[in-house]
């Protein structure tokens, strides 16, 4: 059967070539401020399935897992990012975040991790964040949390923890001091809980008691 | 460099561009056809698709033009007013709409276009919109609990569905196709009826 091109067919073509070409783009480029206004109710049940933050625990996994899928944005100051960050993070102040300049940094296609000094900020700014139908998350309790569960040395810890848990512990805090330039920057770190002096000789203690454990188990 | 343009210009900026946008758009209306009533009603008794067509048409060229704008970034979405859904009140006054369409032979923006061309009957039908808007206001007091009932704040089929636009457009747009398809069908088989019985809606015209 031969086909005859008018030009109703035609732009009936043009119409379904957009909107497939369109429709495309969308599912592989979700979350760039192109996706459905005012999705308050869906953002509501994100917060309650507690499907709006990560944990520090969860970061760092990700972090040595070199996951490609999110972006890790550090909403402090200039100086308190050049001071101590979380590695692989990039420094967009919350001032910025919203600015042509700012928004213009985010990669398009990946989630969108944001974390402050505590957990204010960073949730606020992920909700607009999300407003705008970019996929984001924050960081739960911001870089305090981040020292406290990860960098803090696990024999300083108040949480009694199960032999499995230590050693994980001590793993992901190894591997965020053990490497050479995060532990250049963390005693400079603004998060006053740990005295930067403590922390050298702390640092040899849990492998002792790493082997203690081991032992006992 | 995006919207909303309205509150990055003057009052004056804005309302000039009120004027030409609402110039093009009663023009084309007019060229359209639309400010005919018989040709309008022609439509519900499936005679004539012609306004079905042509809106759905604008439908889809502003849908495709809005999303890939939106797309690309030129359009913060975030920032177009997107009326609030009251799904009560909409439902009866869609009806409402549909049956004064059906009597008075055109809809709000059709009467203008057809009252500038100086049809008689489209002016009277734009004197009971401001007697019907002058009756709404007064009476609103009374019906403001139905008028508010159904609230469901600015609702978009993406957001409803939870699925993305691009995917929401293709329907809409595959939907007007189909849309067009059956009204042509239709129109055939109404003329093949007209000859075959001597009827046509030009004859009942004149």
């Amino acid at each position: 059967m031969k086909i005859e091109i008018t030009g109703k067919r035609l732009a009936a073509a043009g119409a379904v070539f957009l909107a497939v070409v369109l429709a495309l783009a969308n599912s592989l480029a979700r979350g760039t401020g192109a996706g459905p206004v005012n999705n308050a109710p869906a953002l509501v049940q994100t917060i309650i399935a507690e499907k709006d933050h990560v944990t520090p625990g969860e970061l760092a996994r990700w972090i040595i897992e070199k996951r490609q899928d999110y972006q890790l944005i550090d909403i402090r100051q200039p100086w308190q990012f050049d001071d101590y960050h979380i590695p692989t993070a990039i420094n967009i102040p919350l001032e910025q975040l919203f600015q042509e300049a700012g928004l213009q940094q985010f990669s398009r296609g990946k989630q969108i991790v944001l974390y402050g000094l505590g957990a204010g900020h960073a949730a606020q700014a992920q909700l607009l964040l999300s407003l705008k139908g970019y996929n984001a998350l924050s960081l739960r309790e911001g870089i305090s949390a981040w020292w406290d569960d990860v960098m803090t040395p696990t024999s300083l810890r108040s949480e009694t923890q199960s032999p499995a848990g230590y050693r994980q512990a001590k793993e992901l805090r190894e591997y965020f001091t053990g490497t050479g330039k995060a532990q250049l920057s963390a005693p400079a770190s603004e998060v006053p809980k740990v005295p930067p002096a403590g922390t050298a000789p702390e640092g040899t203690q849990p492998a002792k008691k790493l082997k203690l454990g081991r032992g006992c188990s | 460099m995006s919207a909303p343009y309205f509150s990055s210009f003057s009052i004056a900026v804005y309302l000039t561009w009120a004027g030409v946008l609402g110039f093009f758009f009663g023009f084309f209306l007019e060229r359209a056809g639309f400010s005919s009533a018989r040709k309008l009603t022609a439509q519900f008794y499936f005679q004539d698709f012609a306004v079905l067509k042509v809106m759905f048409t604008a439908i889809v060229v502003a849908m495709l033009g809005i999303a890939y704008l939106a797309f690309v970034g030129w359009l913060d979405m975030s920032q177009v007013f997107v009326p609030p859904t009251f799904i009560w009140p909409q439902i009866v006054g869609g009806l409402l709409l549909g049956a004064g369409f059906i009597i008075g032979g055109y809809c709000p923006g059709t009467s203008v276009a057809a009252a500038a061309i100086g049809k008689l009957d489209a002016l009277f039908f734009m004197l009971g919109i401001f007697i019907g808007i002058f009756l709404f206001g007064v009476g609103i007091p009374h019906f403001s609990k139905f008028n508010f009932s159904g609230a469901r704040g600015a609702l978009t089929l993406p957001v409803w569905l939870n699925v993305n636009t691009g995917i929401v457009v293709l329907a809409i747009v595959l939907a007007a196709l189909g849309a067009f398809w059956a009204a042509e069908k239709c129109e055939g088989d109404w003329r093949l009826f007209a000859r075959a019985y001597g009827k046509s809606s030009e004859g009942e015209k004149r």
